[in-house]
């Protein structure tokens, strides 16, 4: 891990800064608002709460860095932003969306890359590949950013 | 027997020619300059439409202003031409040329006596010169009308002329498929090496075909008339299309000429196709290598759209893998899609888990510190993205521990203060007795209940640097449930 990340750092400075700072910014934002309203109480459903917040963010700032022409960011925004007002609604429409493709049920793989891949139910598997490509690596920016932020908080 | 003639036909255009001889141009041509005499009937402009409906401007390279009387004389010129022709060396040369001149001029059979004249006397000439590599294209044309008719034997037998102009009409129209039909291009790949050697050596080519007898030749000239066909088939439509139609028009019109016609049309099929291979060959040359490298087939390999497509589709996929393969750590050992697909899947939902579990780690920081904490490390992360790459390696924690450790650390220890390296030493020298325990202390906190491998190093690596903190800025966590065994070890 430690070489190919290496690697990607070096094609990518800037886009890990710009991820860093964006998802650093929506961070400050949750933890201030959590603050003023709720001080400090260590209880779990507060707790998990603000960490799907944070998982929320930092999925939607990893899409907003990755641009409007990846469909797995254009994806998981769309996602993000109708999640929280149509919950049943996406919830449907996810189950009838991993069963209308049965062809991808047939070849395993592709199909279980398909669900891990947001959006990944509507392409094609070149095109699949090429979105799982650059996923693996803003997740991976992402993963990076988000434990220097712990590292350096604790 | 129309396969015989069709197979070598330039000697068999050649006897046609010596067969066209006096007494029957003198009949036909009677015939034709009374129905040219006839102002043109409402026929006329009805044949210019069904021609100009399949193309745009009939032979448009040729005469800029339609006439109507145009094809005729074309169909004239050659006739007339046609003895001349069979005399002499300069055959195809000279009536291509005349029957430009007659297409150019405008109507009237006294400019076709002239031709006649001139035709007789002229050598090619210098106002001619662009059709001086004519005669293998002749051949060639002829060669070419041959292969497409054969392919079409058994339509020629339903149709409702029964006669070589017919026969021939067809063959024309189906030119441009039968070109870029996939046998042909099997054809085409299987020669490929001496196709290379044949764009090389076209003139030698061209010469060597005008040997009626040299049917080793055909595959390679097949091939040599199908590139640029795909290529503009623009301009060559348009001639291609139109003889088939004039001709059949015409034929309609002055049905009861009978055999003499046919031959007159099989010379002017040749004329035409003549035309075109020249205007092909002008575009041959440059043209040539673009083709392979677009769609390329292997010997033995399908040479189908679909299995083109499908080829081209297996290729991307294979790229994205290798793409893939170098982004997964795990990916180089393993061989196999399947497989690389499997390390692939684990990789990402690994990396979702532990986007998952740094979320978690970070809703239950401390609230207070995050606020006053932000703003530098804003710029700490930028710092650290920007130079952990060319900060040399500050620690001598690198050398000892694993890479992955290496790595992050070498981010790490630009945000915290210059004291941190004497305490790396330590941490290095006690860093494989450290290790047990860490692993099974972080069994304790309930919170994270399935760890990953990844998660545990991420684990690892935080109590690692947690202990770096706090023993630098002495200060107290309520998570860190290790940090004292930490310290107690260290």
């Amino acid at each position: 891990m430690a070489s190919k990340s290496g690697i990607t750092l070096m094609n990518s400075t800037s886009s890990r800064l710009r991820l860093a700072r964006t998802f650093l910014r929506s961070f400050s934002k949750i933890k201030s608002q959590t603050s003023a309203t709720t001080t400090l109480s260590p209880s779990s459903p507060h707790l998990k709460r603000q960490s799907r917040r944070i998982k929320m963010a930092a999925y939607s700032s990893m899409a907003r860095v990755a641009g409007p022409r990846r469909a797995w960011a254009r994806a998981l925004l769309f996602k993000l932003h109708t999640r929280p007002t149509h919950r049943t609604l996406m919830n449907t429409r996810r189950g009838g969306s991993t069963t209308t493709p049965p062809s991808s049920r047939s070849d395993n793989q592709v199909g279980k890359l398909r669900r891990l891949l947001p959006g990944g139910d509507r392409m094609d598997v070149c095109t699949l590949l090429e979105e799982t490509a650059n996923y693996i690596h803003c997740l991976s920016t992402q993963v990076k950013v988000m434990k220097a932020i712990s590292d350096h908080h604790f | 027997m129309e396969n015989e003639f069709f197979l070598n036909s330039t000697g068999i255009s050649q006897s046609l020619m010596h067969f066209d001889s006096n007494p029957s141009i003198a009949a036909w041509h009677h015939q034709f300059s009374s129905a040219m005499d006839v102002p043109p009937p409402p026929q006329l402009p009805e044949l210019n439409h069904s021609s100009s409906s399949h193309q745009s401007p009939p032979d448009c390279f040729l005469n800029p202003v339609p006439d109507h009387s145009f094809q005729f004389d074309s169909a004239l010129s050659s006739m007339v031409s046609s003895p001349a022709a069979s005399n002499s060396n300069l055959t195809n040369e000279s009536f291509v040329i005349r029957e430009l001149i007659g297409k150019l001029g405008g109507n009237s059979e006294r400019r076709i006596l002239e031709l006649n004249s001139t035709a007789a006397l002229t050598p090619p000439s210098s106002s001619v010169a662009e059709f001086s590599s004519d005669p293998g294209f002749a051949e060639r044309a002829a060669r070419f009308s041959c292969f497409g008719s054969r392919s079409f034997n058994g339509r020629q037998l339903t149709n409702e002329f029964g006669n070589y102009r017919s026969h021939l009409s067809i063959a024309n129209g189906k030119l441009s498929r039968v070109s870029s039909s996939p046998s042909l291009k099997a054809l085409g790949s299987e020669t490929n090496l001496q196709e290379h050697k044949n764009n090389s050596s076209s003139q030698e080519d061209e010469s060597s075909l005008s040997n009626p007898d040299k049917t080793i030749s055909n595959p390679r000239k097949r091939k040599a008339t199908t590139k640029p066909k795909l290529k503009e088939p623009v301009v060559e439509a348009a001639p291609e299309k139109g003889s088939p139609k004039k001709l059949k028009a015409v034929e309609t019109k002055e049905n009861e000429k009978g055999n003499v016609k046919t031959e007159e049309d099989l010379k002017k099929t040749d004329e035409n196709l003549a035309e075109e291979k020249q205007t092909k060959a002008n575009s041959k040359p440059p043209e040539a290598p673009k083709d392979y490298i677009h769609v390329r087939a292997r010997r033995g390999q399908a040479t189908d759209s679909h299995s083109l497509a499908e080829r081209v589709r297996r290729e991307k996929i294979s790229e994205r893998m290798k793409l893939l393969q170098d982004l997964v750590p795990g990916c180089n050992k393993v061989t196999g899609k399947a497989l690389m697909l499997d390390e692939i899947i684990n990789y990402v939902q690994s990396l979702q888990h532990q986007v998952e579990f740094l979320s978690m780690k970070l809703a239950s920081v401390n609230t207070t510190r995050v606020d006053f904490n932000m703003d530098s490390l804003i710029s700490k992360q930028m710092y650290q993205s920007g130079t952990s790459l060319t900060h040399p390696q500050i620690s001598p924690i690198d050398s000892s521990a694993s890479s992955f450790y290496g790595h992050q650390n070498s981010s790490l220890p630009t945000t915290s203060h210059c004291s941190v390296d004497p305490l790396d030493s330590v941490l290095c020298q006690n860093l494989p007795i450290q290790l047990p325990p860490l692993n099974s202390f972080l069994q304790n906190p309930s919170q994270y209940p399935n760890f990953g491998e990844d998660e545990l190093q991420s684990i690892v690596q935080m109590g690692f640097v947690q202990n770096q903190t706090q023993e630098i800025s002495l200060q107290s966590h309520n998570f860190n449930l290790g940090s004292d065994q930490m310290k107690i070890e260290l």
